[in-house]
């Protein structure tokens, strides 16, 4: 079976503004028909694999979406074509009102299996390296093609109760498409 | 068809893969990441890199979001200013795929140690680069460069994937 291309998307929102985000996200994910714009199906932007509300880590608030691809030239056709769209820009514009709600991102690209089925509840982490006890990988293990990690990426569902967590670790919830609270 | 690069900061070199375009990409992809790396496009016109040993520079110029036509603009100064400075300068990108974007690249060469060093203090004197900056910085009420890392290593790799 050959690998799945990811692109993983990792918004790190300004203060304050994360339901703006949530929104606008959605707004462009949705068809019309389901209270978005169908912004992304205008461009064969797919809906995305996840999208998680980031919990805990260093550079909150912050929001993941990991897409999957079936070519990364097709990746750039997609957006690429979508940053020029007139209505894109214009709805960028009215719900930055005057300042962008996005400060900065990561944008990776990663290879490896097909996702196994996300629970709609439960406690997520994003984790490098190997997976740690009491959770079960989801996704990956993803092995990246840039960014400044080079360890395997792997999305985990804790299955029992989390004892403690440090400070670095990106523990999310899972926002369910159509429902960004 | 825009060229796309990847680049990437090891412990003893720089190396840039290169292919002619995302299908090229596509049909020769690289292997997984094993240091740093950014996937970008060529900022500036760019024919050809060439591997070299010397010191070589990589900066990582971070952008405030929406700003990347402003930093565009002023990256033509301050490329000129490097070269100014002492710098050969070999390349400057913008970062498509990596961590913590919108970012910009810029490779440079210097002959030294010594060079860098007299040349950052050059770069910094200069008196239209430092110009441009504020001209940008006082109309839009924020300056477009978050912050820039440079990264020094001995050696250039090069390698055509297509």
């Amino acid at each position: 079976m050959s690998a799945a291309l990811y692109e993983m998307r990792f918004y790190r929102v300004a203060d304050g503004r994360m339901e703006d985000e949530l929104a606008r996200g959605l707004a462009c994910i949705l068809a019309p028909a389901e209270g978005g714009t169908g912004l992304f199906d205008r461009y064969g932007i797919p809906r995305p694999v996840g999208l998680w509300r980031v919990l805990s880590g260093p550079t909150l608030p912050a929001v993941i979406f990991l897409y999957r691809w079936n070519s990364v030239a097709e990746r750039a056709q997609a957006f690429e074509t979508f940053y020029d769209d007139r209505e894109w820009n214009a709805l960028r514009a009215s719900t930055n009102e005057g300042s962008e709600i996005v400060n900065n991102m990561d944008d990776i690209l990663l290879r490896g299996p097909p996702p196994d089925t996300l629970p709609a509840d439960g406690i997520y982490e994003f984790v490098r390296g190997a997976a740690p006890a009491g959770t079960r990988t989801v996704i990956g293990p993803l092995a990246p093609l840039c960014g400044d990690d080079p360890s395997d990426l792997r999305v985990v569902v804790h299955e029992d109760a989390l004892a403690q967590a440090d400070d670095a670790r990106i523990l999310c919830r899972r926002v369910a498409l159509g429902a960004a609270r | 068809m825009k060229r796309i690069y990847r680049i990437s900061v090891a412990t003893e070199a720089i190396a840039v893969e290169h292919w002619p375009g995302w299908s090229a990409f596509d049909a020769a992809p690289p292997p997984r990441s094993t240091a740093r790396a950014d996937i970008a496009y060529a900022a500036t016109a760019l024919d050809s890199i060439a591997a070299a040993t010397g010191l070589h520079e990589l900066q990582h110029i971070r952008v405030v979001n929406g700003r990347m036509a402003d930093v565009s603009a002023l990256l033509a100064d301050d490329l000129r200013a490097w070269s100014g400075a002492g710098a050969d300068v070999i390349a400057a990108f913008t970062v498509v795929h990596g961590d913590n974007i919108p970012a910009c690249l810029v490779l440079l060469r210097w002959p030294s140690w010594q060079a860098a060093l007299a040349g950052q203090a050059t770069f910094e004197a200069d008196a239209s680069r430092s110009a441009a900056r504020r001209v940008n910085r006082l109309a839009r009420g924020q300056a477009a460069i978050r912050g820039t890392e440079r990264l020094f290593r001995p050696q250039l790799t090069v390698t055509s994937m297509a």
